[in-house]
């Protein structure tokens, strides 16, 4: 399997998940880059993206799996091929590589919020966001597939998280979490200051995915 | 992007329309350039994106090293509240400047339903919205369009109007504007010079004056303007500029395809179609130059889906060599390729295989009327014969959907002719019936009717539009009839969004007064059944004390001075107003193909002859 690292930033966090498919579909066509196709009466393309991510959330660590049609073509090239055919702004291939690595291994994700107050910090925020972040619980509603919306304790799905004060108007949870089957989406937390510390809560924050690891921790490619 | 901005995309539907960033748009260091153009769409992203004339406008003035073209699109209505509530001026997509930073400001106008999105973006991006109350040479607000062949409505808002196809007169703007910003003219002398560029129309340099009884009695050129502005064309469409390396969007739009034009005008005279008069003489592209274009279009977009624009696809001449061309091309790629805009008289079983080897889409028929008496009185040449031929090939071919298209409120038509659309439908029917190879799975005959406006530069520009209550009536007759059918889907425009498009279409300057107060009375979007807001509209015409039954049914005379007669399509006059007397006569006219009947748009045609 060809397997592309992809960064995600810029105007291009705004580009939908099918969207962004379609537009990988384009680029691949633009590189003169053929995708395997399945056999039978359906034919559908061996691509598939690793954790879709959030419209309005930055990344520096997607993960795009496909098969080249040509297995001439080495990942390195297919890689270049693809940056210099062009992408919209934002979306840049890092490394193309060969991996046998399952999608399935990744457990969880390292992601940065960086959460701005207009006025300033307000004081001691950082530590209270802290100490509710270590808390024994963290209930916060969350989507599940079978009854919408419900109150539910994530807790146990953030691995850790660190809160420090970058400038006088923004701090930042660096938080590791679990991804894949369960996973918790970043914005949760932001959800959870929001429901618990009001007066803690951000006029505004951004979200940037760093780093995918495997179950045992180690850094996923 | 501005933090503003992005506090505000969360919060709103498909944020990607609002971004900007596609690959292939053009940013350029607005330090390095003279000339800033705001290009504004007066809809959505989704549809601008997919409109052919901006993209090769916006290749055209990119192309410029000295001037840079940037995109305007009008925002959703959450986007709006944002906009508002977070007092952020409209942008444009490139630089995400404010519009009022930009040195010309155009529209691209091709429906009379957007006027009201001209006016709200104008308010958006914080400029006052007449004419006379923005100086200086910045901020100059130009439009063209087929809507601008009567922009009258629009007089006081805009400074000068681009008549006909902008590949050549875009630039030679874009030229004077640049002269005239190094050179520091005034808004007048520069608006004065313009009106002598042949195809620019400038409103103000025209006086209207009318009679007692609310008709012009004349229009005054001032300081110089020529009588009659007479739009431009393009001689040579092999040689002119086609946006082949054009913006692929990030998220999905309208026309979410290649288009390639293949040919301007159209050689039929449906007498009620104003796209068919506006757009001659017919211009074709040859299938070698076409076929370059695909070949370099697909390859820089990287779609797989071309679609052959025209108005009117079976009518292109060497269309079974540029059906074969392409679909060489095609078929081993994997690359879709639809035909649409084919004619019920010459859709031939050999093209109907062509098509479906690559892709079996929809059936569509527009017959327009149910009896040959009025078929010919519009001149729509088609003959139930015709309609009933081309319908067998494709229920034999295992078409099982069709779609028909028609008009009420035609000139001369009686309720006979309304009763014999069901009559020609169920002809459709029985020809489905008989002729499909699968009649377990039944047959989906979707019947359209819309309500009939008329436009300016046809021969119905004189008509009066029918009564909305009488209009009524006749769909009720149609759904009476069409009631016990199961196979037949029966659906019909409301009349009021076609009283609207009939006032704009033929409206004059008093109408740009009402515009101005529905809008502020919040009318926006007025092509999307969620924004339109008839009553609103009701509201304005009333506070300005306009009559709307002045503009739709009152009927003209052919003397009567127009709004739009200082300005001309090549078509005369006067061979419009035979047009009309062969109407009332049900007699056709030959397509141009067949015969040349002398309309004049041939003399705007020097390096001709038409439809070569």
């Amino acid at each position: 399997m060809t397997r592309f690292l992809f960064c995600k930033e810029g105007s291009a966090v705004w580009i939908s998940h099918l969207d962004l498919q379609r537009m990988f579909q384009r680029a691949f066509n633009r590189a003169g880059i053929a995708i395997a196709h399945t056999t039978g009466f359906n034919p559908h393309a061996y691509v598939a993206m690793a954790l879709p991510l959030s419209v309005g959330i930055e990344s520096q660590c997607e993960i795009l799996d496909c098969r080249l049609a040509d297995e001439t073509i080495s990942p390195q090239e297919a890689a270049e091929r693809l940056n210099h055919a062009g992408f919209p702004a934002g979306i840049h291939i890092l490394e193309g590589y060969e991996s046998n690595r399952k999608l399935k291994e990744i457990g969880a994700i390292q992601a940065r919020i960086g959460m701005d107050y207009d006025q300033a910090v307000p004081q001691g925020a950082a530590e209270r966001i802290q100490t509710l972040l270590n808390g024994p619980t963290l209930v916060v509603p969350k989507h599940s597939k079978k009854k919408g919306m419900v109150d539910t304790d994530v807790r146990s799905l953030l691995l850790s998280a660190q809160v420090d004060a970058e400038n006088p108007q923004t701090l930042t949870i660096s938080a590791r979490l679990c991804a894949g089957e369960p996973s918790l989406n970043p914005e949760l937390l932001v959800r959870a200051v929001e429901r618990y510390l009001p007066a803690d809560a951000p006029d505004f924050y951004r979200i940037r995915r760093m780093e995918i690891y495997d179950q045992a921790g180690a850094v996923f490619r | 992007m501005n933090t503003q901005l992005e506090r505000i995309l969360p919060l709103v539907q498909k944020p990607a329309r609002y971004t900007g960033g596609e690959y292939r748009q053009v940013v350029k260091d607005k330090a390095q350039v003279d000339v800033r153009v705001a290009f504004c769409f007066p809809d959505t992203y989704e549809i601008g994106m997919s409109n052919i004339g901006m993209r090769i406008l916006y290749g055209i003035m990119n192309e410029l090293p000295w001037a840079w073209c940037e995109r305007v699109f009008a925002p959703w209505g959450d986007m709006e509240d944002q906009m508002r509530s977070h007092d952020i001026p409209l942008w444009a997509l490139e630089s995400g400047d404010p519009v009022r930073d930009f040195d010309l400001i155009a529209f691209s106008v091709g429906y009379e339903m957007s006027y009201s999105n001209i006016l709200n973006m104008l308010r958006l991006a914080g400029l006052p919205l007449r004419s006379c109350d923005r100086h200086g040479l910045e901020n100059l607000v130009f439009a063209g369009g087929t809507c601008m062949y009567n922009p009258e409505p629009l007089a006081p808002f805009l400074d000068f109007c681009s008549l006909g196809e902008g590949e050549d007169l875009t630039v030679e703007i874009l030229e004077l504007y640049r002269t005239a910003k190094a050179e520091g003219w005034s808004k007048e002398r520069f608006l004065r010079e313009i009106a002598q560029l042949p195809g620019v129309y400038v409103p103000s340099l025209y006086e209207h004056r009318y009679n007692p009884d609310g008709t012009l009695s004349e229009i005054v050129p001032l300081d110089g303007a020529p009588k009659t502005v007479t739009k431009r064309i393009v001689q040579n469409l092999d040689n002119a500029y086609y946006p082949t390396r054009g913006i692929v969007p990030s998220t999905e739009i309208v026309h979410d395809r290649i288009n390639l034009e293949i040919f301007r005008g159209c050689i039929r005279a449906c007498r009620f179609c104003q796209a068919g008069y506006c757009y001659r003489p017919v211009r074709s592209k040859s299938p070698e130059v076409l076929l370059r274009q695909a070949r370099e279009l697909v390859e820089d977009s990287g779609m797989n889906e071309i679609t052959l624009s025209s108005l009117s696809t079976s009518d292109y001449k060497r269309l079974p060599e540029l059906a074969d061309g392409l679909l060489d091309y095609c078929t081993p790629r994997n690359i879709n390729l639809s035909l649409p805009s084919l004619r019920a008289d010459n859709f031939s079983d050999e093209l109907m295989q062509k098509v479906q080897k690559v892709r079996k889409s929809g059936l569509t028929f527009a017959p327009e009327a149910g009896t040959q008496r009025l078929r010919d009185a519009i001149n729509k040449n088609v003959t139930e014969e015709e309609i009933l031929r081309s319908c067998t090939t494709a229920f034999a071919g295992g078409w099982s959907s069709v779609k028909l298209y028609f008009m009420l409120g035609l000139p001369t038509e009686t309720e006979e002719d309304v009763l014999a659309i069901p009559e020609l439908v169920q002809k459709v029917w029985e020809c489905w019936r008989d002729n499909t190879p699968n009649r377990a799975r039944g047959v989906r005959i979707h019947v359209s009717t819309a309500f009939f406006v008329p436009k300016p530069f046809t021969p119905f520009q004189w008509e009066s539009q029918l009564d909305p209550e009488e209009y009524r009536r006749r769909v009720q007759l149609l759904r009476d009839a069409f009631r016990r059918s199961k196979s037949v889907v029966y659906d019909y425009h409301a009349p009021d969004l076609s009283r609207l498009e009939a006032i704009l279409a033929r409206g004059d300057r008093r109408i740009a007064s009402v515009l101005e107060r529905a809008v502020e009375l919040g009318v926006k979007l007025d092509g999307w059944d969620e924004y339109f807001d008839y009553s609103k509209w009701l509201q304005a015409f009333a506070d300005c004390g306009v009559d709307l039954d002045f503009y739709t049914t009152r009927p003209r005379s052919t003397g009567e001075i127009l709004p739009w007669d200082s300005i001309s399509v090549g078509v005369r006059k006067d061979y419009l107003a035979s047009e009309r007397e062969q109407a009332y006569r049900s007699r056709i006219t030959p397509d141009c193909r067949t015969r040349c009947t002398g309309c004049g748009a041939n003399t705007l045609y020097t390096e001709g002859p038409c439809d070569d």
